[in-house]
């Protein structure tokens, strides 16, 4: 018999308290009044060695009645006599399909590794394939078909993913919770060391019975593998830093550094290049500080090594150029013209960096369906037009602006201060941060009255108590701002502040952050895409249903390339990048994967584990080892549990008629 | 005597629902009499008992005239009843006669003494009443005027239990008191020394008195139901005893026994009579008892 929790057994000095209480509790006979004790005679106490005898069944009792539920916490269990059958545990073959398998002839070992793991195992014995990248896929069923299980492994292929050995034994884990039967897990893999959790304690699946590494394909050769990002700030020079690394073959057969030629590309028009030597296992990083753009800019860029190593498909990435995509942005009025000052300073501030393209257009046009953000210019921003409603309505961002200083109050008189009013009141909790800006020496000397409605929120005021700065909430497709000044530069000088190009840029920001969507996401990851959206594959297919666009989707991409996400009123792309990790093909030496192994291995002792040594971890190992026999062992509790609760009824009852004769008697 | 079996069985419960002790008295006492067949053996005081040559002074009311006429004497009837005598009612109210539920021991001897003192100013003769614990607490000295029942028991309500109780030593420090021979009746739960009670006893009866002892016990005391082991407290002492209940129901039930019987052949020792009675049962036996003692005394 084992114990699970052996520590629980120190509640045996609990024993003590009863024959404590046996031993020097002493109760007073209730008293009762008599006419006389003339005829009276004290009851003798009775002899020691007589009261022990008495009370013997009832300290017995209570003696086996705690450490009964010490041995319950304790959790003991005794190993099955009869051995458990080879054909009595599922063999779970789980085969790594991440994008490092695609390196060399990694698949072709790995087919003819699980063949003959399969053709070796017994006859009858229950097979269950799977496949793990980012996932745990069951490709088959628990059955004794080796046909099928051979058929669904000649159709499976490693795909662009990254795998992590962490999440793969907790997915595993979950999955042989569902299983009544013992589980060994056969893991078919390259050992990428790359792929090792962040946290080695979570290489560990308690509710397998045993675990095996089939490590395939170890490297003879030296992976070469890039990441890359670049940016531009003025669509004319762009920045590239390149990270170049050389996996660590497990044959140090050579030691000698490589000379690796880095080329940047765009529309395979040759940029920059640079040479950079590489020993095995190291990583550098090559920085392309200004590269000069062509005329006409794409937003994509390739990144590649010149000459190309045994596995290719990671000697050359597409990544995209950031800083190049503008929003656009509709200026359109309602009523009268805007002045002329106000239209040219919003203009400028939103074109400034580049960051939009501003497009001046008529009502209509400004406002149709197709449009996301646009600037109106109104008589009176007290009331929302109709048609801007419908706009917001429509999922589109407003600002309103007005055009005229004499309908800001909505009546004959305009306010005008004898003094310069100042931005005394910023709602720093709005997203668009104002409480960063810079408002020192801002003055406004002509405001209107502005009337403010109960759904209104505002965001910059005046020391006068106006409004500059409302949003006000009209739909939840869309925003609407309004501003409460003229922008002419007489009436007010925020046009002429610096601020004011922020505060327009943030704006913009502000009203296409809800319609964001990633420009670069890894293999393996998903992509969030809005109602009414469609997503092409690299290859131009569409990956959703018909019946899927009505609302919002999550999908997930598995193959790299750029993908387009086609939406209402805009197309954006996204590059799905490979997970650089997958392309460090420095495995894992034999003797870690044992130690792996022998966590889950409970007749192997613990110290071979040598990938985490710790105490703790030997710990864990401990108990891990006892419940991966799960399946091999009799839990006791089943008995002892009737047999404490026997006890606790038979000393209550017992209890009950002794402690009366104890209250009597002592 | 089979006159008993007529006679109303008036349980004490149902005698404390009696106003007055007085009330009590009546209904018991007349209760046993009315149950009682006529006999010619059974006198009072108003019946004949013998004739007396008349002697200046006497009531002309008793004279026979007939006697007279026919043997020109006078002659003066005496009855029974005449001889006036003394009845001393002697009640111990110690703590132990408050033993005893719903009936204690010293309500049911107050209703005793109380129908005795009844029947005593029935038949005319003088009575007298002795409350005591250790030491005499109340003494009403026997006397036969009509007011002396009304006295008595005025006493015997106001009466409450009192201190431990010493028969021998009250019936010692009587024997001084009580000079006029007469009845005495001792009503107490008789918790002394049977030869030192008899020694006492035999003091009075040697002085003439005729003595009856009521001995008052509870059902409870005769033969306690203690299921577990308890601590019996003494409501005179104050003193505790851990008794086994087996010790209760076996030895202690044989000791009191013992005492009881060797009280009783004391009592006959000495020429006294002894009455038991206990707190459950009614007082017509023991109204009868003493009835017949009073008929062997008459005779």
């Amino acid at each position: 018999m084992s114990l699970l929790a052996p520590l629980y057994l120190l509640g045996l000095l609990g024993l003590l308290v009863p024959w404590l209480l046996h031993r020097f509790n002493h109760h007073e006979p209730p008293e009762q009044p008599f006419p006389s004790t003339r005829f009276l005679e004290q009851t003798r106490p009775p002899a020691t060695s007589k009261r022990k005898l008495r009370y013997w069944p009832l300290l017995l009792l209570r003696t086996l009645l705690l450490a009964g539920l010490c041995f319950l916490f304790a959790q003991p269990w005794l190993k099955s006599d009869g051995q458990l059958n080879e054909t009595d545990t599922v063999q779970m073959l789980i085969v790594d399909s991440s994008f490092s398998m695609r390196a060399g002839d990694r698949w072709a070992l790995t087919n003819d590794a699980v063949n003959k793991l399969i053709d070796d195992l017994p006859e009858q014995s229950a097979l269950q394939l799977l496949s793990f990248s980012s996932q745990l896929s069951a490709l088959t069923d628990i059955t004794a078909d080796r046909a099928s299980v051979k058929d669904a492994l000649a159709l499976l292929e490693p795909g662009y993913a990254s795998a992590d050995y962490g999440e793969l034994m907790r997915r595993v884990n979950k999955l042989v919770g569902d299983i009544d039967k013992p589980v060994t897990a056969h893991f078919i893999t390259d050992a990428q060391r790359s792929n090792l959790p962040a946290q080695m304690n979570t290489l560990l699946a308690n509710g397998l019975d045993s675990f095996k590494v089939v490590a395939v394909g170890s490297p003879t050769e030296t992976n070469y593998f890039l990441s890359a990002d670049a940016t531009t700030s003025d669509n004319v020079t762009a920045r590239v830093v390149v990270n170049v690394g050389a996996s660590a073959p497990s044959t140090q057969s050579s030691t000698d550094t490589v000379q690796k030629t880095v080329e940047v590309f765009i529309k395979d028009q040759l940029l920059a290049s640079e040479q950079v030597l590489l020993a095995p296992g190291e990583i550098k990083t090559v920085q392309f500080d200004s590269i000069s753009l062509p005329s006409e800019l794409s937003e994509l860029m390739q990144v590649k090594f010149k000459q190309a190593d045994f596995f290719s498909e990671d000697d050359k990435l597409n990544i995209p150029l950031r800083g190049l995509s503008q929003l656009s942005v509709s200026i359109t009025h309602v009523g009268d013209e805007p002045g002329e000052q106000a239209l040219v300073f919003v203009k400028t501030a939103l074109e400034t960096n580049g960051s939009a393209k501003v497009n001046l257009l008529d009502i209509g046009a400004a406002l149709a369906p197709g449009t996301r953000h646009a600037i109106v210019f109104v008589d009176d921003i007290t009331q929302v037009p109709d048609a801007v409603t419908r706009f917001i309505n429509a999922g589109g961002n407003a600002l309103l602006l007005p055009n005229r200083i004499d309908s800001l109050s909505g009546s004959s008189v305009s306010t005008v201060s004898p003094a310069a009013a100042f931005v005394s009141r910023i709602d720093e909790a709005h997203p668009l941060g104002l409480g960063d800006l810079n408002w020192f020496n801002t003055r406004f000397y002509d405001t209107g009255p502005f009337s403010l409605q109960s759904a209104d929120r505002v965001l910059l005021g005046l020391d006068e108590g106006q409004p500059l700065l409302v949003e006000r909430n009209v739909a939840d497709n869309g925003r609407l701002l309004i501003m409460n000044d003229l922008l002419d530069g007489l009436d007010t000088d925020l046009p002429l502040q610096p601020v004011f190009v922020s505060l327009m840029q943030r704006i913009i920001e502000y009203f296409d952050i809800s319609n964001a969507i990633p420009s670069k996401i890894e293999v393996g990851q998903s992509l969030f895409l809005p109602a009414n959206s469609q997503l092409l594959a690299p290859n131009g297919d569409a990956m959703l249903e018909l019946a899927q666009l009505g609302s919002a989707n999550d999908v997930r991409v598995d193959v790299p390339g750029v993908y387009s996400v086609l939406g209402a009123s805009q197309t954006n792309n996204v590059l799905v990048i490979l997970n650089p990790a997958e392309s460090n093909l420095t495995a894992l030496t034999r003797t870690e994967l044992d130690a792996w192994e022998a966590r889950h291995d409970q007749t192997a002792p613990s110290n071979n584990d040598q990938t985490d040594n710790t105490d703790n971890s030997n710990q864990s190992n401990n108990i891990s080892n006892a419940l991966n026999s799960a399946q091999n062992r009799h839990a006791l509790w089943r008995w002892l549990l009737p047999l404490v609760l026997l006890f606790l009824l038979a000393e209550s009852l017992m209890a009950n008629r002794m402690l009366w004769i104890r209250r009597d008697g002592l | 005597m089979s006159a008993v079996a007529t006679n109303r069985f008036l349980k004490p419960e149902l005698l404390a629902r009696l106003g007055t002790l007085e009330l009590v008295a009546r209904t018991v006492v007349d209760g046993v009499i009315t149950g009682l067949h006529r006999s010619p053996d059974f006198g009072f005081s108003q019946e004949f008992a013998e004739y007396r040559a008349y002697n200046e002074g006497d009531d002309l009311r008793f004279v026979d005239w007939n006697v007279y006429a026919r043997a020109d004497r006078m002659y003066v009837k005496r009855f029974r009843g005449e001889t006036n005598l003394s009845v001393t009612l002697l009640l111990d109210v110690s703590a132990s006669m408050g033993y005893g539920e719903p009936t204690s021991k010293l309500d049911q001897a107050k209703y005793l003494v109380a129908s005795l003192a009844y029947l005593t100013r029935r038949q005319h003769d003088a009575l007298g009443l002795v409350l005591f614990d250790d030491k005499v607490r109340e003494y009403a000295v026997p006397s036969a005027r009509p007011d002396s029942l009304s006295k008595v028991m005025g006493l015997l309500e106001n009466s409450a239990v009192g201190q431990s109780t010493d028969v021998v030593d009250v019936l010692n420090d009587l024997q001084s008191t009580i000079t006029k021979r007469g009845l005495l009746v001792l009503v107490s739960d008789l918790y002394t020394e049977p030869d030192a009670l008899l020694s006492s006893l035999q003091s009075f009866v040697h002085a003439g008195h005729e003595v009856v002892l009521f001995h008052v016990l509870d059902d409870q005391e005769l033969a306690p139901n203690v299921k577990k082991i308890s601590a019996l407290k003494s409501l005179e002492s104050g003193n505790s005893v851990i008794v086994d209940p087996e010790y209760l129901r076996t030895e202690y039930q044989q000791r009191i026994q013992d005492h009881c019987e060797q009280l009783e052949r004391s009592s006959a020792k000495s020429g006294a009579d002894y009455v038991r009675i206990t707190t459950g049962e009614s007082l017509d036996n023991a109204l009868v008892a003493y009835l017949q003692f009073r008929q062997r005394r008459s005779r």
